[in-house]
C-alpha cells in the first residue's frame, strides 16, 4: 500500500477546522407511523444516514447546514440546523422520484436528477428465493433485461442481456459491480456446447440474501464512468455488508433467514402409454418408440409380433429379456449370473414410467444470518453476514453447495477521514452429470450427456428396473442388443463435471473531506477466485470418442483475478439557484485469467480417479492478461432542482491492441427537466409529478485475448512414430490484425416519468436507439488465404427499444387491504445494418450451417439452417413466396445452403407483479410473458420424432405433407407415421425444428405472514415472518406441441452470443417451499 | 481557483499510484499461449504436414471410394450428398494446414539448404493440388496463401493451369531429391530419395493420364513399378493422446461394434470372383462377425436386417443377376455366409447390428483377419489400427498402364495381369496369414480365363476396372477419376433410389470457400466437368 501513503501524506498536509454538531430525531409519515429506512441527508453533501427500525436517526453535520429527510413515496422535507439537537420530520406522501439511488462509481443521486433510466430492485424482491443465483432471481424484475437459464440444472449458467446485443463477436453480458468493486461474472464452461458446457455463471458466488439492493444501469449515459466495462449495462449490487455507512442505526440487529424448497422437474412431457419400442409398428430394440401397441389386438397389436406373442419367449405378452439376447461381444450374456438374470428370463411388454422415476425431487435448504451494529455515537458500524445454500437438483448427481461469509464496516474518523471496507469469502461447489448437445440419438460430440438418452427412453424400456452396470468390469449396460446406448443411470454414477470455487472479493476505501465541498476518495478492489474444475468419465462408457469410453480425467484450475484502483475527487457547490457537482478521477483495472491443469486418458483401474491411474497425460494451460486504464470526469449542474444537466467523459487505454489503436475517448450528456417543479401550477389531482429526460451516451468495446499477435502452434504429441512422440509445428489459423481498433457504441435515449391520480399510478417510459460502429468481427477467411479467421472492424448494428414501467396502487389503506400491481414491458429490435463489402453473412454461434447469423437488414439473433426446398428462388437468404416441394418418397428435402429459418429475438417481454396485503398477510405473484421469438429445439423434435408423447398417438393412419411434387402438382403421396415424424419432423430440414417460443409463466407466487408486534412484544424478537412461495410453478409455451411441455427458457449453446437453440440440453425446474425470517 | 493545487496534487498522486503498478502495463500484445512464427522449426513443420497428409488422403479417398462403390455411400440423392459444408474440413486442412505449412517450411528449408524436406513438401503439394482440381475444378492457386499480404479473397485459377503448376512442382521435387540431403523424419520412405523420385514421377504419370497425354505418360519410366516402392502411410495403435490408429479402424472397431457399413457391391464381386473362385483377398478386406446372414442363410430378422424379409420391396434397377441387393448376393436363395453391408445409397436408420454386420478386416484398416471365428469385435482387436493408407501403389500404376495401352491401341493384358498379381500380393503385407503363391496364381488363372473369354474390349475393361477398384480399397481418389475418365466398370450397383439424379462429375465447392471469398461462386450443379474430363462418358450411374 505504499501508493496510498503518498496520497495520504498529501492530503494530511492540508488542515481544516469546521464546527460540527450531532442531530438526532425521528421520521414518521403524516399519520405518525415511523418510517424505517428513510434517508437523512446533509443537503448539498454526500453525508447521510438512514433511519432505523423505529424511524430514529442520528447525524453529524456542520453548523448552518440543512438536513433533509426523504422516503420512497413521500415528499422530502428539509430543515436548517441552527443549534437544535433534535429534529423530527413528518413526511407527506408524494413524490417518489426524490428517492436517492446509487449510480455509477457509487455516486448517490436523486432519481429526479438522472437523465437516463435506472431500475432499482430492493432486497424484498431478492431474498428468501429458491434460486441461489442472483441472475435468475432478477428475472422479470427490471424492464429491458432479458434473463435466460442455460438449463434447469441447479448451478447451471445464466445469461443476462440488457437492451439487446451490442456486438456479436464480443461479450454481451453486463458488468457486475459489488459494493463498488468490479466483480467477475463470467461463465467458464467446461468444453464447448457440443461436448458439454457445464459451468456456473460466477455471480452464483453472491448470496442473494446478503443483498441490500440492486440498481440496473441500462443506458450508456448511465454507465459512462465505467468505461468499456459498462458498455453492456451495469448491475450494481450493494450488499448488506457494503451498505453500512457511518452515522447509521445505533440499534444492533440480527436477522435470520431460513428457507426450504422442493425442486422438481417442471417440463415433464406427457408420454403416451399406447405404443412401445420399435419401428413401423414392429418390435425391435430401437431408439424409437414406433413399435407395436400395448394392446394385443388390432392392426398394431402385439399379438402379431413373434417376439412378443409367445412365439419366441413362450409366454404371450412377454419378450425375452434384452440382456439374454444381447450380442456376446457386449459382455452382457456372460454376466447374467452375476446380474441375477436367468438365461430364460422374460420381460413384460408394457409401458414403464422410466423418465418420471429417473428424476427425483431435489431440495434447496438455505440459511442466512445477518448481524449489524454500530458504536453508540454511530461513527463506527459493521455488518457480518453468513449464508449457506444447499441446492440439490432434480437431476440425479446435480447439486450446489455454497458458503458465503461477508464482513463490512465503516468508520468516520475525527480528522475528516471516512474509511470503509468489505471482505467476502465464498466457497461454491457445483456438481452435475455431463450435459452435451444431442440430436435425438446419443450425443453428437466426444463425451456423454445425462439427458441424451433419458427423454426418448422407449415406453416399453424399464430404465429404472434394468441393471445399469456390468458387475465385472463396471461398464455401462442397457437394452440395445449391441449395447450402443450409454445407460443414463450409468452416466450419473460414473461421470461428472465439478467446479469447486473459492473466492475472495472486497475492497477498502478512504474518503477525505478536503473542505465542505470537496472530497477525495480512493478505492482499492480485489476479486480473486480459484475455480477447481474436474471432468471425469470412468471407462466403460458407450458414447462419444474412444477417449471417453476408455476413461477420461481432467483437472484444472482457473484462477481469475481483478485488481482495481480508483481515485476520485468530488465537489459539490451551490451558487444561488445553481448547483454544481463534479467528479474527476482515474481508474485502473487488471484482469488475469490463468488456467493450469492436466488431462489424463486411458483409465487403468475402474473408478480410481487419480492421474496416476491413467495411461497418458496432456497439459491444459491458458493465460490471458489485460489491463485497462481510464480517466474520467463528470459534472452535474442544476437550476433550482428542476432542471439538471450531466456531462461526462472517459478515456480508456487497453493493453492488447497496437499503440495507435489502444485508446478511445467517449463522452456522454444527459438532462432532466421536471415541469411539475418548474411550474407547480400544473400539478393536480390527476398529475402529481412529471419528469422528462434525454441522454446521449457512448462507450467502447475492446477485444479480449491477443488479436494482433501472429502465432505458431506446437504440439508435442501430434503422432507417434517408432515409439516416439512426433512434435509438430503448424501455422496459426488466426490472422493477427494490428489495425484492429475498439468498437464504438453510441446511444440516445429519451424518457418520461410521471405520477398520476395522487401518486397512485406511476409511469416510467424510455425509448432508446443504440448503434455499434466499427464492429469487431471474427471474420471467417477462406482457408486458401492461409488463415481461417481474423478480427476486423466492419459494420454497424443498431438496437432500438422501448421500456415501460407502470405501477398502480389499486387500493391503499392504512390497516385494510392494499393492492399494488406493477408492470414492466420492453421490446428491443436489433438489426444488422452493415457488414462491409466482403461478407453478406457471418455465422457467429452454432455451426456453420446451423446457427445464429448476422445478415444485413436482418435481426441480430436470426437463426439460419437448412430449409424445405421450394419451387421459388432464395434472395438474401429468404425464399420468395413459393410452394414446398415434396420428393418422390413423400418427404421434404433440405437445402444445403442455409436460409433464414427463425429469429430468436422476442417481439416483446412483459412482467406483471401483484402484491395484495391485508394487515399482516401479504400475497404476491409475478407473471412473465414473452411474445414471439423462435427456438430451434431437438427436445420437441425428438419427443415427436421418436413417437413418445401424446401428440403422436394418432399414428395408424397415413400422412400427406403439404406442398407440391416435382411436377408442380399438389402432393398426394402418403407416408406413414415414422416417415412423417422421424424422417421429416426430427431428421428433416432444420426448418421443421423451429417453433415459436411465446410463453407465459407464473414466475413467483408467495404468501407471507408477519406475526403482529403484540404477539412478540415480550420475546427477544423484533420481527417474525413466514412465507410460503413457489417458483416457475406453471408455464405454457402454447405454440409448441402440447404433449412435449417444452420450456423455451433455455440457452442450448451456452452463455454466449448464441440464442434460440436447444439440443436436448435439459429441462426446467420448479421450486416451492417455505421460509422463515426472524429479527432480534 | 483555490483548489487548483489540490487537484494538481491529486493528479500527481494518481500518477504515482498508477504508474508503478503492474495494473497499468499497456504492452501485453504477445500471445503467451502459442509460439511466435520466428520460433518455427522446419522438421516440426514436416512432421505435421506428413500426418495431415495421411488423414487428408484418407478422407478424400474415402469419398472417392463411396462414389465408386468401393465403400458404401449413404444418400439416395446425388445432388444432396456431400453438401458444401461437408468439404470444409478438407479444404481447410489442405490450404490453411498443409499448403501454408509447406510454404513456411520452404522458407526455412531454402535458408538451411534442406532440399530433401523441400522435395517432400513439393510432392505433397502437387498431390493435394491435383486432387483438389479433380474434385472441384478451378481453385485458388496463384493468389492463395497471401492473407498476410492482404489478399483475403484469392481468385481461382483454371484447373488446367493448376495441373500444369503441380506437374512443374513434381519436376522441381525430383530436382530437389537429386540435390542430395536426407530427413530422419521421413514417414513414407525413411530417407530414400530414389523412392521419392519414383513417387513424384508416378503422381505425374497419373496427372498426365487424366489429361490424356499418353506420350508424356509413356515417356516416364522411373516410377513405382514394384510393390517395394509403394507410396503409403503406416498408422499406429495408440487410441488416445494422440490417436494414431487408421481412421477406418476407428469407425469399425468400437466398444459397441461396427459404425460403418461395407459395400455390398464390393463384397459381391469378391465372393463371386472369377470362374467360381472367390477372391482370396476377401478374408483380409472383410471380417464377418457372424456366420449367417438373416433372411439369406438364417431366419429372417426384421430387427437387424429388414431388407432380408420375404416380400421386401426390391427397387427394379436392383433386380438382376449382375447386382446384389441387401446382402452381397443377388437372390435370397443364394448364401451370403454372414456377409452383409449396405446397398449404394441406402439411407435407412441404424438397427442394433454393430456386432453382426460385416466390418473391415486386416487390410488396409489394421483390423482382424477373417478366420471364420465369427465373433463380435471391439476396439483393440486385430492389429489395433496399425493399417496403411495407400497414396500410390505399384499395382495401380500397372492398372493405369493397361488403360494407356488400350487408349493407344495396344494390348492391356500383360499389364492387367501384373497389376492383379501385385494387388493380390499386397493384402498380407501388414498382417494375417501370408497369402500363398498358389492361391494368387489360381485366382489370376481364373481371372485370365474370364479375360480371355471376354468378347470385347469393353467386357475386358469391365474386368479390368472391377479389379482396379478392388485394389483401391483404402483410397478411392483414383477410382473416382478413372470412373469419370472411362466409365468402367459398367456393372456398378445402381443407387437404391431409382432416380438419384446426375452422378457427380464434380463436387460443390466447400462452404468455407464460397461463403468467405467474394471472388468465389458456387457451381450450379454437380454436372460441371473437370477440365480434363470434357469428353468423358455420360452414362455414369
Amino acid at each position: 500500500m505504499k501508493h496510498l501513503y503518498y496520497l495520504m501524506s498529501l492530503m494530511l498536509c492540508v488542515q481544516f477546522a469546521v464546527a460540527q454538531s450531532t442531530v438526532t430525531g425521528n421520521v414518521t409519515d403524516d399519520q405518525g407511523v415511523p418510517l424505517p429506512g428513510a434517508t437523512i441527508l446533509e443537503v448539498g453533501t454526500s453525508n447521510g444516514t438512514t433511519t432505523d427500525f423505529d424511524g430514529n436517526y442520528s447525524i453529524t453535520v456542520q453548523d448552518g447546514a440543512s438536513i433533509s429527510a426523504s422516503f420512497v413515496g413521500y415528499e422530502t422535507a428539509s430543515t436548517l440546523v441552527a443549534g437544535q439537537d433534535q429534529i423530527n420530520f413528518s413526511l407527506d406522501q408524494g413524490n417518489q422520484l426524490e428517492e436517492v439511488i446509487v449510480t455509477s462509481l457509487g455516486i448517490k443521486r436523486e432519481k429526479q436528477a438522472l437523465g437516463y433510466a435506472v431500475s432499482e430492485v430492493s432486497n424484498e424482491s431478492i431474498e428468501q428465493r429458491a434460486e441461489g443465483d442472483i441472475g435468475r432471481v432478477l428475472t422479470g424484475k427490471a424492464s429491458g433485461v432479458q434473463i435466460t437459464n442455460q438449463s434447469g440444472l441447479s448451478g447451471s449458467g445464466t445469461s443476462i442481456v440488457i437492451r439487446g446485443f451490442n456486438s456479436f463477436s464480443q461479450g454481451n453480458q453486463p458488468l457486475f459491480i459489488v459494493d463498488g468493486i468490479p466483480f467477475s461474472s463470467e461463465t467458464n464452461n467446461q468444453g464447448s456446447f457440443v461436448d458439454g458446457n457445464n459451468g456456473s455463471s460466477r455471480f452464483l458466488d453472491i448470496d442473494p440474501n446478503n443483498i441490500e439492493s440492486v440498481s440496473v444501469l441500462k443506458g450508456l449515459a448511465a454507465a459512462t464512468l465505467y468505461g468499456t466495462q459498462g458498455r453492456n449495462g451495469v448491475i450494481l449490487i450493494t450488499t448488506k455488508s457494503g451498505s453500512s455507512s457511518s452515522g447509521e442505526a445505533k440499534k444492533n440487529e440480527i436477522t435470520i433467514n431460513s428457507s426450504y424448497f422442493n425442486v422438481e422437474f417442471a417440463s415433464m412431457p406427457d408420454y403416451q402409454n399406447q405404443y412401445g419400442n420399435g419401428f413401423d409398428q414392429s418390435f425391435g430394440w430401437f431408439f424409437s418408440n414406433w413399435g407395436p401397441s400395448f394392446d394385443e389386438g388390432g392392426p398394431a397389436g402385439w399379438g402379431g409380433q413373434s417376439s412378443i406373442n409367445g412365439t419366441s419367449s413362450g409366454t404371450p405378452g412377454f419378450l425375452r429379456h434384452p440382456f439374454t439376447t444381447a450380442s456376446s461381444a457386449t459382455g452382457i450374456p456372460q454376466v447374467l449370473d452375476a446380474l441375477g438374470i436367468a438365461p430364460d428370463a422374460l420381460y413384460e411388454w408394457k409401458p414403464y414410467d422410466s423418465v418420471g422415476q429417473f428424476f427425483r425431487t431435489g431440495h434447496v435448504f438455505s440459511n442466512n444470518v445477518n448481524l449489524r451494529g454500530a458504536s453508540s455515537d454511530g461513527s463506527v458500524n459493521y455488518n457480518i453476514n453468513y449464508g449457506n445454500l444447499e441446492d440439490v437438483g432434480f437431476t440425479p448427481g446435480n447439486s450446489v453447495n455454497r458458503n458465503t461469509l461477508s464482513f463490512g464496516g465503516n468508520a468516520k474518523l475525527s480528522n475528516n477521514f471516512n474509511v470503509g471496507g468489505t471482505l467476502n469469502f465464498t466457497q461454491t461447489k457445483f456438481r452435475t452429470p455431463p450435459v452435451a448437445a444431442n440430436y435425438g440419438s446419443n450425443v453428437s460430440g466426444e463425451g456423454a450427456s445425462v439427458f441424451a438418452n433419458v427423454f426418448y427412453t422407449p415406453r416399453s424400456v424399464d430404465l429404472m428396473g434394468l441393471p445399469f452396470q456390468n458387475p465385472v468390469d463396471g461398464s455401462s449396460i442397457y437394452y440395445r442388443q449391441n449395447n450402443s446406448i450409454q445407460n443414463p443411470r450409468w452416466t450419473v454414477n460414473n461421470a461428472a463435471n465439478i467446479q469447486n470455487t473459492n473466492r475472495v472479493f472486497g475492497g477498502a476505501n478512504v474518503t477525505y473531506g478536503l473542505s465542505d465541498n470537496l472530497t477525495a476518495s480512493y478505492r482499492y478492489g480485489i476479486d480473486v477466485y480459484s475455480e477447481n474444475n474436474i471432468n471425469y468419465a470412468n471407462k466403460g462408457g458407450k458414447t462419444g470418442s474412444i477417449v471417453n469410453r476408455n476413461g477420461l480425467y481432467e483437472t484444472w484450475n482457473n484462477t481469475k483475478s481483478i485488481y482495481n484502483h480508483n481515485l476520485t475527487l468530488s465537489g459539490d457547490f451551490d451558487i444561488d439557484d445553481f448547483g454544481v457537482t463534479f467528479n474527476v478521477g482515474v481508474d485502473s483495472r487488471s484482469d488475469t485469467f490463468d488456467q493450469n491443469g492436466t488431462r489424463s486418458t486411458g483409465q487403468q483401474v475402474y473408478n480410481v480417479l487419480r492421474h496416476f491411474n491413467f495411461e497418458q497425460q496432456d497439459e491444459i494451460q491458458y493465460l490471458e492478461k489485460r489491463n485497462i486504464v481510464g480517466a474520467f470526469a463528470q459534472t452535474e449542474l442544476d437550476y433550482n432542482r428542476w432542471i439538471y444537466l450531466t456531462l461526462a467523459a472517459r478515456k480508456d487505454w487497453v493493453s492488447n491492441l497496437s499503440e495507435e489503436n489502444r485508446s478511445i475517448i467517449y463522452p456522454s450528456a444527459s438532462a432532466s427537466f421536471i415541469p411539475t417543479s418548474a411550474f407547480p401550477e400544473i400539478k393536480s389531482d390527476f398529475l402529481s409529478l412529471l419528469k422528462v429526460r434525454a441522454g446521449y451516451g457512448t462507450s467502447a468495446n475492446f477485444p479480449l485475448g491477443y488479436p494482433i499477435a501472429a502465432t505458431l502452434n506446437l504440439d508435442t504429441q501430434s503422432f507417434i512414430k517408432n515409439g516416439n512422440y512426433v512434435i509438430s509445428n503448424t501455422s496459426g489459423s488466426v490472422l493477427g490484425n494490428p489495425n484492429l481498433k475498439p468498437e464504438r457504441i453510441d446511444e440516445i435515449e429519451v424518457g418520461i416519468e410521471g405520477r398520476f391520480f395522487s401518486n397512485r399510478l406511476s409511469l416510467d417510459l424510455s425509448i432508446y436507439n443504440k448503434k455499434t460502429n466499427d464492429l469487431i468481427i471474427d471474420r471467417p477467411l477462406d482457408p486458401s488465404t492461409g488463415y481461417t479467421t481474423t478480427q476486423t472492424n466492419i459494420g454497424l448494428i443498431e438496437n432500438k427499444g422501448v421500456e415501460l414501467d407502470l405501477a398502480m396502487d389499486w387500493i391503499q389503506s392504512n390497516d385494510g387491504i392494499n393492492w399494488t400491481t406493477s408492470l414492466n414491458w420492453s421490446t428491443n429490435d436489433a438489426i444488422v445494418i452493415d457488414l462491409g463489402d466482403d461478407t453478406d453473412k457471418i455465422v457467429y454461434a452454432g455451426f456453420g450451417t446451423l446457427g445464429n447469423a448476422a445478415i444485413p437488414g436482418e435481426s441480430l439473433g436470426t437463426i439460419i439452417g437448412s430449409s424445405i426446398t421450394r419451387n421459388s428462388s432464395i434472395e438474401n437468404f429468404r425464399w420468395l413466396p413459393g410452394d414446398r416441394i415434396v420428393n418422390n418418397q413423400g418427404s421434404y428435402d433440405a437445402t444445403f445452403e442455409p436460409t433464414i429459418i427463425g429469429d430468436a429475438n422476442p417481439d416483446w417481454i412483459a412482467n406483471i407483479s401483484n402484491s395484495i396485503s391485508y394487515k399482516n398477510l401479504n400475497f404476491s405473484f409475478l407473471l412473465n410473458y414473452q411474445q414471439g421469438g423462435d427456438i430451434f429445439t431437438y427436445t420437441v423434435a425428438t419427443l415427436l420424432g421418436r413417437g413418445l408423447t401424446t401428440d403422436t398417438l394418432d399414428r395408424e393412419l397415413s400422412f400427406i405433407l403439404p406442398g407440391v411434387n416435382s411436377n408442380g402438382q399438389q402432393n398426394g403421396k402418403q407416408i406413414n407415421n415414422s416417415t412423417f415424424y422421424f424422417s421429416n419432423v426430427l431428421y428433416g430440414p432444420d426448418e421443421m425444428l423451429v417453433y415459436d417460443a411465446s410463453h407465459w409463466r407464473l414466475g413467483e407466487i408467495s404468501l407471507s405472514y408477519s406475526l403482529p408486534q403484540s404477539m412478540i412484544e415480550n420475546t427477544p424478537f423484533g420481527n417474525i415472518s413466514i412465507t410460503a412461495s413457489g417458483f416457475n410453478l406453471f408455464y405454457n409455451a402454447y405454440n409448441t406441441p402440447e404433449g412435449t411441455n417444452f420450456d423455451p427458457n433455455i440457452a442450448g449453446v451456452g452463455i454466449g452470443n448464441g440464442r434460440g437453440f436447444d439440443f436436448l440440453n435439459g429441462p426446467s425446474a420448479k421450486r416451492y417451499g417455505a421460509s422463515l425470517k426472524l429479527t432480534f | 481557483m483555490k483548489y487548483t493545487k489540490y487537484i494538481l496534487g491529486l493528479c500527481l498522486s494518481a500518477v504515482l499510484v498508477l504508474a508503478s503498478c503492474e495494473t497499468t502495463d499497456l504492452d501485453l500484445t504477445d500471445n503467451p499461449n502459442a509460439l511466435s512464427p520466428s520460433q518455427a522449426d522446419a522438421s516440426f513443420f514436416l512432421n505435421s504436414i506428413q500426418v495431415d497428409f495421411a488423414f487428408w488422403v484418407n478422407t478424400m479417398g474415402d469419398r472417392g471410394g463411396e462414389l465408386t462403390r468401393i465403400n458404401y455411400m449413404n444418400g439416395r440423392n446425388y445432388n444432396t450428398i456431400y453438401s458444401p459444408d461437408s468439404w470444409n474440413g478438407v479444404w481447410s486442412s489442405a490450404y490453411r494446414g498443409m499448403l501454408e505449412d509447406i510454404r513456411l517450411m520452404n522458407l526455412l528449408a531454402d535458408e538451411a539448404g534442406l532440399t530433401y524436406q523441400r522435395g517432400m513438401g513439393k510432392v505433397f503439394q502437387a498431390y493435394i493440388l491435383l486432387t483438389l482440381v479433380d474434385y472441384f475444378g478451378d481453385i485458388p492457386y496463384s493468389e492463395a496463401l497471401q492473407g498476410a499480404e492482404g489478399i483475403l479473397n484469392p481468385v481461382a485459377d483454371s484447373g488446367q493451369s493448376v495441373y500444369s503448376a503441380a506437374i512443374a512442382t513434381l519436376d522441381s521435387a525430383v530436382a530437389d531429391f537429386n540435390a542430395g540431403g536426407s530427413a530422419n523424419n521421413d514417414f513414407f520412405y525413411n530417407g530414400d530419395a530414389s523412392k521419392w523420385i519414383k513417387a513424384a514421377n508416378s503422381i505425374k504419370k497419373k496427372a498426365l493420364l487424366n489429361t490424356g497425354d499418353y506420350a508424356g505418360y509413356n515417356a516416364i519410366t522411373n516410377y513405382i513399378s514394384s510393390p517395394s516402392d509403394d507410396f503409403q502411410f503406416n498408422w499406429g495403435t495408440s487410441p488416445a493422446t494422440p490417436d494414431t490408429r487408421h481412421p477406418l479402424y476407428r469407425s469399425n472397431y468400437t466398444s459397441t461394434g461396427g459404425d460403418e457399413y461395407m459395400s455390398n457391391w464390393m463384397m459381391f464381386n469378391m465372393i463371386n470372383g472369377h470362374a467360381g473362385n472367390t477372391d482370396p483377398r476377401i478374408n483380409y478386406y472383410f471380417y464377418r462377425q457372424v456366420g449367417e446372414t438373416p433372411g439369406f442363410d438364417s431366419a429372417e430378422n426384421e430387427e437387424v436386417l429388414e431388407c432380408g424379409l420375404t416380400g421386401y420391396y426390391v427397387p427394379p434397377q436392383l433386380r438382376g443377376d449382375d447386382t446384389p441387393f441387401c446382402a452381397p448376393t443377388n437372390a435370397a436363395s443364394k448364401p451370403a455366409s454372414g456377409y452383409w453391408g449396405r446397398d449404394h445409397g441406402n439411407d435407412n436408420g441404424t438397427p442394433p447390428d454393430g456386432f453382426l454386420r460385416t466390418i473391415r478386416g486386416v487390410y488396409p484398416a489394421g483390423g482382424i483377419y477373417d478366420d471364420r471365428s465369427f465373433e463380435g469385435q471391439v476396439d483393440g482387436a486385430g492389429l489395433a489400427g496399425a493399417g496403411v493408407t495407400p497414396v500410390m501403389l505399384s499395382s495401380w500404376m500397372h492398372f493405369m498402364n493397361a488403360e494407356v495401352a488400350v487408349s493407344t491401341g495396344g494390348d492391356p493384358t500383360s499389364e492387367t495381369l501384373t497389376a492383379l498379381e501385385q494387388a493380390l500380393g499386397k493384402v498380407d503385407e501388414i498382417g494375417g496369414p501370408s497369402l500363398s503363391a498358389d492361391d494368387i496364381s489360381a485366382y489370376v488363372a481364373a481371372f485370365t480365363s474370364e479375360w480371355n473369354a471376354a468378347g470385347s474390349t469393353a467386357d475386358k475393361l469391365d474386368l479390368w476396372a472391377t479389379e482396379y477398384f478392388i485394389s483401391m480399397v483404402g483410397n478411392g481418389i483414383d477410382a473416382y477419376n478413372s470412373y469419370r475418365r472411362n466409365g468402367y466398370p459398367r456393372s456398378l450397383q445402381p443407387n437404391v433410389e431409382p432416380d438419384p439424379g446426375q452422378f457427380p462429375l464434380t463436387q460443390y465447392y466447400p462452404a468455407n470457400y464460397i461463403n468467405t471469398n467474394k471472388n468465389a461462386t458456387q457451381r450450379g450443379s454437380k454436372s460441371d466437368r473437370v477440365f480434363w474430363n470434357s469428353n468423358g462418358p455420360t452414362n455414369l450411374k
